[in-house]
């Protein structure tokens, strides 16, 4: 980072030494003179001929609350002096060479800068630097530290004394151990370097070149959960010896591409050329389980009930007794595009134009091996290899050697046959060909380091599912027709023939086809109003569901896939009576209906409006907005033994959220002092209605009967205060403040603790030995004040 | 090959085309002079920008004059200072305006797409988003943000930086720091939203590119579109979730066992990241044991 740093001052300074803005410094001076006052801290629109700006001050932050995440989620903040923005501008009459410097929040991790050098007409260049921090949470704790990159370890006398516990003394232990545990802080940060550079070889022909690379790191939160079974009378329940901790975000990405394009009197052709390289510099994740310092496989079905599931090896119960877990995280993968593009332009507005390009993306990695759980062999009577679960010996290959082909055409015509009448016509295709050798493994180990089963485990009365990789492929393909006549001088009305085919290999609909028509209409009688509404009607209509023989229900839908009737209408307004006042508002509805015959999403729906208005006068500005969202989702589901006949629940969910902002900005002491303030709020609700359809009987209770879930609800405020004045010549002072309370009611957070022990397995099935961080987001107060000296010169 | 070497060779290439002594003649003199006589702020502001530079610098078929925009009876507008022996292009209807800018921008690459792009045909012109004489800095924009440009007409992505989660980050200032344009293609594209890429996978995959495989447990439904499962704008769901877990889920899987456990709100299932809880590699796995996404 010191050295981009160090490279973009460098250029700057060596750009400042060959400065010769004499000739445009008095203009500049001029120009200010005739500027109405500034109504606000930051620049007007303009472009500056000359000059340089640099903001320096210091900055407090404070954030109240047992979670304080989220006042910092996308950023950084920094506590203390700052560097916070620098500028550079030189332009010169007379001169083709320009260059400039904008950077924000200088010498940070997340800091931004953006320089361009042209020599006009000739070449350019653009040299960007970006960072993108993300705080997942804080002040969680966990019994696991990470002695190396992706290597999780606990003490190992703590493990062994978990692993004896009694049940009676279990949450105690486990519970003394985290609170005796460090905190741990989830956060991670992206790095972006871009090159970007244009030569116009002729004036009709230019070569872009552009490189890329990115570099990630810190961490991001990630689960590995699995269960132990037991069965009772009224339904089974589960105990979860699973974990939530953080995976390591060692990512690098390295991307190139050139460009060539050729513009004609009256068509233009292109051809571009684009690689990226991703490298994950973390090969597998594994932790230790901090229940158990002995690795064992799950119960054998010898000394269990068979369950219903797992197939012929059984393994139903106290799973998740490995000592040492590996898992995989996302894998090195490289992608190549090459694109050409041709374009003709004809009299009448016409144009044809069209755009093909071909991606190869493929995916390498060496494959871990099934397990690390030394305990968990291939039981007698069962296929499965001769090597030892845990060798790379055991695999059938050492990795996938993944290939996937990609296409897209797009092709469009448009022309004006006459005045009124514009028509559009354009057919895309995209192509997703996955190459890849489909694998087949003897047998896997399920529910994460368990035992070995040579089936998928899956949906009862299919429990022999063979453990191939499912090679999937799809093609869409969109046509349309779009027709926009103007009747009257004023009135637009357009409308729109759509259709859609998807043609896929490997899953339950092969092909389905969708028609759709479209059409709004709008009407400007005069500049200061603006109206429009539209409608659209959407048929999809899927081939016959065919059973893969796979896990899923033939009374399944995926809802991607099924048939849906969509429906969608909006309307907008804009009214300006005045030049400084303008009103505008908007609505938009959709409604998603799929086959209610059927198991999954029912419906999906939702509403959204808005109203504006701003008024703005000489000195003085004001605007305010509300919107209101509204969605609404309806699925059915199925529980039971058996299907037909399933106990069917019917889950509802309706969320609203409110967001408005008002604000007003304006001047003071003759234009010499600016203030801004503004507030923004999002008020959100969901409630969750769960019921059942279907009597449910009482060995199913457990697992089928419906209960009440809480509403959930979030409050975001936001208030801010920006303010400066023109202390001299060329200095300026302002001040800034924001205020952000947050407030979030949501149960799946506020139940979580980091060790629960069985307050929560005593109602039902538990997470009595889930093991969360408790990072999750909750209440906080931000309160963040900086003050800044601006010299411009 | 050595990153930072590509980049010092990609400079140096750069320092000698940048210093290449090709200084082109100026043609500021004549007619921008004459209309600067009148117009005098709007012709200095003018000047810097790139249009300025293209009056001043280019020839041949690039050639520009405040004619070629404000087509009309110059003379007689400069005899008698009458606007309306001049067009005006803010005073022109969109589809007016456009033809005009298209003159010289119809082969520009990513204007390639604008005749018959969605925002054409809804009526919007060059000048509802671009400023030609007083820009604010890059891509000659109106306004002083991608934010309040687009936001002034999509008010509904707007307001999702108020949402749970959020793709427009913002700071601490209130900057937001990932723009509309770097998703979108605002002049038409080949994918549908305007998105500037070949799909709205390819398009999260730029930034995301732990997700692109291809991987050896695949899940159909991630594959064909991220929009399947997530509101890339903003949503009340963490993650940009279009629906609460474990109702996104079950919204395919609703095969009885675990899946579609009822549940209390307390249960494994519904708390946290819920049915993520375990199946953590949702969006693919590498892991010969992990055909189930959990490792």
């Amino acid at each position: 980072m010191k050295r981009i740093t160090l490279m973009f001052v460098a250029l700057a300074a060596v750009a400042f030494a060959q400065n010769k803005p004499a000739a445009a410094k008095p203009e500049q001076k001029k120009e200010e003179k005739k500027k109405e006052p500034v109504a606000e801290p930051e620049p007007e629109p303009g472009v500056e001929v000359a000059g340089a700006t640099v903001e320096v001050g210091a900055e407090a932050v404070t954030v109240q609350g047992e979670k304080t995440f989220g006042f910092q989620q996308y950023r950084d903040v920094p506590h203390g002096a700052f560097l916070r923005r620098f500028d550079y501008i030189l332009r010169t009459d007379g001169s083709p060479l320009s260059f400039t410097i904008h950077a924000v929040d200088l010498m940070q991790a997340d800091m931004r800068v953006h320089a361009d050098g042209e020599n006009f007409g000739k070449f350019d260049i653009k040299l960007d630097f970006e960072g993108f921090s993300r705080v997942w949470g804080n002040h969680g704790r966990s019994v696991l530290s990470e002695v190396q990159r992706g290597v999780f370890t606990v003490p190992f006398g703590l493990r062994t004394s978990l692993e004896n516990a009694t049940d009676a003394a279990l949450p105690g232990l486990a519970t003394d151990a985290v609170n005796a545990s460090s905190q741990v802080e989830v956060r991670s940060m992206r790095q972006r370097g871009t090159i970007t550079q244009t030569y116009n070889l002729k004036p009709s022909l230019t070569l872009r070149l552009d490189f890329m690379q990115e570099r990630r790191s810190g961490n991001r939160p990630i689960n590995f959960g699995t269960f132990i079974r037991h069965g009772q009378a009224n339904g089974d329940t589960f105990e979860t010896p699973g974990q939530e901790l953080w995976e390591p975000t060692a990512f690098g990405t390295t991307e190139f591409g050139a460009a060539l394009n050729y513009a004609g009197k009256h068509w233009m052709a292109g051809v571009e050329y684009h690689g990226s390289l991703f490298y994950n510099h973390t090969a597998s994740l594994i932790y230790q389980n901090p229940f158990r310092a002995t690795p064992a496989s799950a119960t054998p079905p010898s000394t269990n009930p068979q369950p219903t599931t797992g197939g012929a090896s059984g393994g139903g119960s106290f799973r998740g007794r490995f000592a040492e877990l590996q898992s995989s995280l996302p894998p090195d993968n490289q992608a190549h595009t090459i694109t050409a593009n041709a374009m003709a332009f004809f009299s009448h507005a016409s144009k044809i134009s069209g755009l093909v390009s071909w991606g190869r993306w493929t995916q390498n990695q060496a494959f871990l091996p099934y397990t690390d759980n030394p305990a968990v062999v291939v039981n007698p009577g069962q296929a499965g290899p001769s090597a030892p679960l845990t060798s790379l010996a055991a695999l059938p290959q050492p990795s996938l050697n993944g290939i996937m082909h990609t296409f897209n055409g797009d092709f469009v015509a448009s022309t004006r046959p006459f005045r009124p009448v514009q028509l559009t016509f354009r057919y895309n295709d995209y192509d997703l060909d996955n190459d890849t050798q489909q694998v087949h493994f003897p047998g896997t180990v399920a529910v994460l380091n368990s035992f070995w089963s040579n089936f998928h485990t899956g949906t009862p009365g299919r429990p022999n599912v063979p453990m191939d990789t499912w090679v999937n492929s799809f093609d869409r393909q969109r046509v349309s027709l779009e027709a926009t006549v103007k009747p009257l001088k004023d009135l637009i009305w357009k409308g729109t023939y759509q259709h859609e085919r998807w043609d896929r290999t490997g899953r339950q609909v092969d092909v389905e086809n969708e028609n759709a028509a479209i059409t709004s209409v709008s009407y400007a009688p005069r500049s200061a109003i603006f109206l429009e509404a539209g409608f659209g009607y959407y048929d999809r209509d899927p081939n016959l569901y065919l059973d893969r023989g796979g896990l899923e229900n033939v009374l399944i839908r995926m809802f991607d896939q099924s048939q849906r009737l969509r429906k969608q209408g909006n309307a907008l307004f804009s009214v300006s009576p005045r030049p400084q006042f303008i009103l505008s508002g908007s609505w938009f509805y959709s409604s998603d209906t799929f086959d209610k015959s059927l198991l999954g999403l029912h419906e999906m729906k939702s509403n959204s409006f808005s109203a504006d208005a701003s008024f703005n006068l000489e000195r003085f500005s004001f605007y305010a907005g509300w919107g209101y969202d509204r969605n609404g989702y309806d699925n059915m589901g199925a529980t039971g033994a058996a299907l037909p006949p399933p106990l069917r629940f019917s889950r509802d969910t309706r969320e609203g959220i409110h967001t408005a902002h008002v604000g007003f900005t304006g001047g003071y002491a003759h234009g010499k002092g600016s203030y801004q303030f503004s507030y923004a709020v999002g008020l959100s609700r969901a409630a969750i209605t769960t019921t059942n359809v279907d009597p449910v009987p009482l060995t199913s209770q457990l697992n089928s009967e419906a209960f009440p879930f809480p509403t959930v609800k979030s409050q975001f405020h936001e208030f801010r205060l920006d303010t400066s004045y023109q202390v001299g010549k060329k200095v300026r002072l302002g001040l800034n403040y924001l205020l952000e309370p947050y407030r979030l009611n949501d149960f799946a957070n506020d139940l979580t603790q980091p060790y629960a022990g069985n307050a929560v397995s005593a109602i039902q099935n538990d997470a009595s030995r889930y093991y969360f961080l408790d990072i999750g987001p909750t209440n906080y107060l931000g309160n963040m004040v900086a003050a800044y000296l601006r010299f411009s010169f | 090959m050595p990153t930072y070497s590509v980049a010092v060779f990609l400079l140096a290439v750069s320092v000698i085309a940048f210093g290449a002594d090709s200084k082109p003649e100026s043609h500021w003199e004549g007619e921008a002079t004459v209309c600067g006589a009148c117009h005098e702020a709007i012709t200095k502001q003018f000047r810097p920008t790139a249009h300025g530079k293209t009056m001043e610098f280019a020839a041949g078929p690039h050639a520009l004059t405040c004619g070629t925009c404000h087509a009309g009876d110059l003379q007689k507008h400069i005899e008698t200072a009458d606007p309306a022996t001049v067009v005006n292009q803010a005073k022109q209807k969109p589809e007016v305006v456009a033809e005009s800018c298209l003159t010289c921008h119809v082969t520009d690459k990513h204007m390639m797409m604008w005749r018959g792009s969605q925002h054409e045909s809804a009526g919007i012109g060059c000048l509802s988003c671009h400023s030609m004489h007083k820009p604010s800095e890059g891509k000659m924009m109106a306004r002083k943000t991608q934010t309040e440009t687009c936001g002034s007409c999509h008010a509904s992505e707007r307001n999702a930086m108020l949402k749970r989660s959020t793709h427009l980050f913002r700071d601490e200032r209130g900057s937001v720091r990932i723009q509309c344009a770097s998703c979108h293609n605002p002049h038409g594209s080949q994918a549908e939203k305007l998105i500037s890429a070949n799909s709205v996978n390819e398009k999260c995959y730029s930034c995301h590119q732990e997700k692109r495989g291809p991987f050896l447990w695949e899940h159909s439904p991630v594959r064909e579109n991220c929009i399947n499962c997530h509101s890339p704008h903003g949503s009340n769901n963490e993650r940009l979730l279009a629906m609460r877990r474990p109702q996104l889920c079950q919204s395919c899987h609703a095969q009885q066992r675990h899946q579609t456990m009822v549940g209390r709100p307390n249960v494994m299932f519904n708390i946290n990241r819920s049915c993520s809880n375990c199946h953590a590699l949702i969006h693919g796995s590498n892991h010969p044991s992990g055909a189930n996404f959990n490792q």
